[in-house]
């Protein structure tokens, strides 16, 4: 079996629209949760999101193409232009064809939806526009990104709720390595703030008042986030032998279904999808150095996680790092897998641990070393990003420098 | 009187003053919390009783927000999301529910 390497990184988050102020931002240990602007004050009763500020529409984009494309899928486009360049990709019609584009994304184009919606209910517009289904349909950004970069090989789009992006690079990962492609641009992409879909998540009750402060005493809740993150993938050989710059590896990948509950997650899942991300990837548990954990800071998911860590790990969880970038760059549920992967595969890269910001102090229940509010100068080897979504379906994937 | 006795900012006296008073939810109250539970919960509403936790009547964290939304829209109140969390009993229930109303104030006596 071939190994995989990323040599091309894309990221649009509320911490940076490119991936060097996104590193910047983490390794800083600044958090980009601030008072929504996107939707009205007073819309929902938490006040507070992470937005992508720094992404600017006009820049990317011209009107006419605006017409046909929600921010989720803008979002797409730009981060996996960013990575294309950044891998120094020269397109030729083989590699084309032998290439292929797998996003995730939870809600897709619902902005739009929920925008050509309102014309009709509420505004009582009896005429819809025929863009609104190709533009709202959730593998809207991976056409688009197959238009942009001529890829005519498997395109494909995986909604699993939080765990989305992490499904898509695995798969994406899996193609490279039993040979069905060359190349791979994969990751997700999300843009849930329309009226819409922030009350429904306000129904919920999940989100916090204030900030979000995963594995903290005091966590009120997740914060909704908004961005993309795209991986570049190709064989390791061949992108040694054409002196590209590598990232890290994709080593291995693990899912799991709880088979349990829409909304509560379980310990046993979340572990069974680890210890597949480690058999996949031919690792033993020792050798994983840090984990860019799902830390949602929602006050089930945080337990249950440390619960699944601990016991995986045994012992060996005494020595992990495991921090929740969440706490930075906010809850980007179907782009959240890719935003992570691109930390991940950052702080291999850089030997810096990315810290979970906002941390207060323990809770006896998450008895982890979180890396608190300040990132760590330490060299891992080898590392894991988990997704656990609602629905109990969980990605785990495992890398390597 | 009663309603007028509960109108104190620290919601924490009110709490504690209800404790004590757990006879004085009145029944009407008690009859429209049950009946919002039994009909969102599809159960017959002789198997709710004002003592009846959420664990014995299977009523898990989800079904726990999805009963507080229906209270929401019975009562025409808006139920905290912390205070929601502490929620695990139809007594609790309605006791946040008076408590609601009474700091509710248009709101004397009808929903």
């Amino acid at each position: 079996m071939r190994r995989v390497a990323v040599t091309g990184i894309g990221v649009i988050s509320a911490v940076g629209a490119n991936r060097e102020s996104f590193w910047r931002a983490l390794a800083a240990g600044e958090s980009g949760i601030r008072p929504m602007e996107i939707v009205a004050p007073g819309t929902v009763r938490f006040p507070n999101a992470a937005e992508a500020r720094d992404y600017r529409t006009a820049d990317h984009f011209d009107e006419k193409e605006l017409a046909l494309l929600d921010r989720f899928a803008q979002f797409a486009a730009v981060a996996a232009r960013e990575a294309v360049t950044d891998a120094g990709i020269e397109w030729t019609q083989e590699l084309r064809g032998r290439s292929s584009v797998v996003t995730g994304s939870s809600t897709g184009g619902q902005t739009s939806e929920d925008e050509s919606f309102r014309d009709y209910y509420e505004r009582k517009q009896t005429r819809f526009s025929p863009f609104a289904i190709p533009k709202a349909m959730s593998n809207a950004g991976a056409s688009r990104i197959s238009f942009e970069q001529g890829v005519t090989g498997p395109v494909y789009t995986v909604s699993t709720a939080c765990s989305s992006a992490n499904h898509a690079i695995g798969q994406a990962f899996w193609m490279i390595r039993n040979g069905a492609v060359e190349l791979a641009i994969a990751g997700g992409s999300e843009a849930p703030f329309s009226p819409g879909m922030l009350k429904a998540w306000e129904g919920m009750r999940v989100v916090s008042p204030d900030t979000c402060r995963p594995f903290s005493r005091d966590r009120k809740g997740l914060i909704l986030g908004e961005g993309a993150g795209m991986l570049v993938m190709e064989p390791l050989e061949s992108a040694k032998a054409r002196g590209a710059h590598i990232y890290g590896e994709i080593a291995g990948f693990g899912m799991s279904s709880d088979a349990h509950h829409l909304t509560q997650p379980l310990a046993d899942g979340a572990a069974q999808a680890i210890r597949a991300a480690l058999f996949d990837a031919s690792a033993v548990p020792e050798a994983i150095g840090y984990i860019n954990a799902h830390g949602t800071g929602t006050m089930a998911n945080d337990p249950t996680e440390t619960e699944a860590i601990r016991t995986v790990f045994g012992a060996h969880t005494a020595t992990l790092l495991v921090s929740s970038t969440k706490s930075m760059h906010g809850h980007a549920l179907g782009a959240a897998g890719a935003i992570e992967a691109a930390a991940t595969l950052l702080a291999l890269s850089r030997g810096v641990i990315p810290p979970t910001a906002n941390f207060l102090g323990a809770d006896p229940a998450c008895d982890l070393d979180v890396v608190p509010n300040v990132a760590r100068d330490v060299q891992v080897e080898w590392a894991l990003s988990n997704s656990f979504a609602f629905g109990g379906l969980n990605a785990v994937l495992a890398m390597r420098r | 009187m009663f309603v007028k006795l509960l109108c104190f900012e620290d919601s924490g006296i009110a709490r504690l003053y209800y404790e004590c008073m757990d006879a004085e939810l009145s029944e009407d109250l008690q009859a429209r919390v049950i009946k919002v539970i039994a009909k969102t919960q599809r159960i017959p509403p002789e198997t709710v009783t004002i003592d009846s936790t959420f664990e014995e009547l299977k009523i898990d964290s989800l079904d726990g927000i999805n009963l507080i939304f229906a209270l929401e829209s019975e009562f025409n109140v808006d139920i905290d999301d912390e205070e929601a969390r502490t929620i695990k009993s139809v007594r609790q229930m309605a006791q946040g529910i008076a408590q609601l109303l009474a700091q509710k104030p248009s709101s004397q006596g009808a929903a």
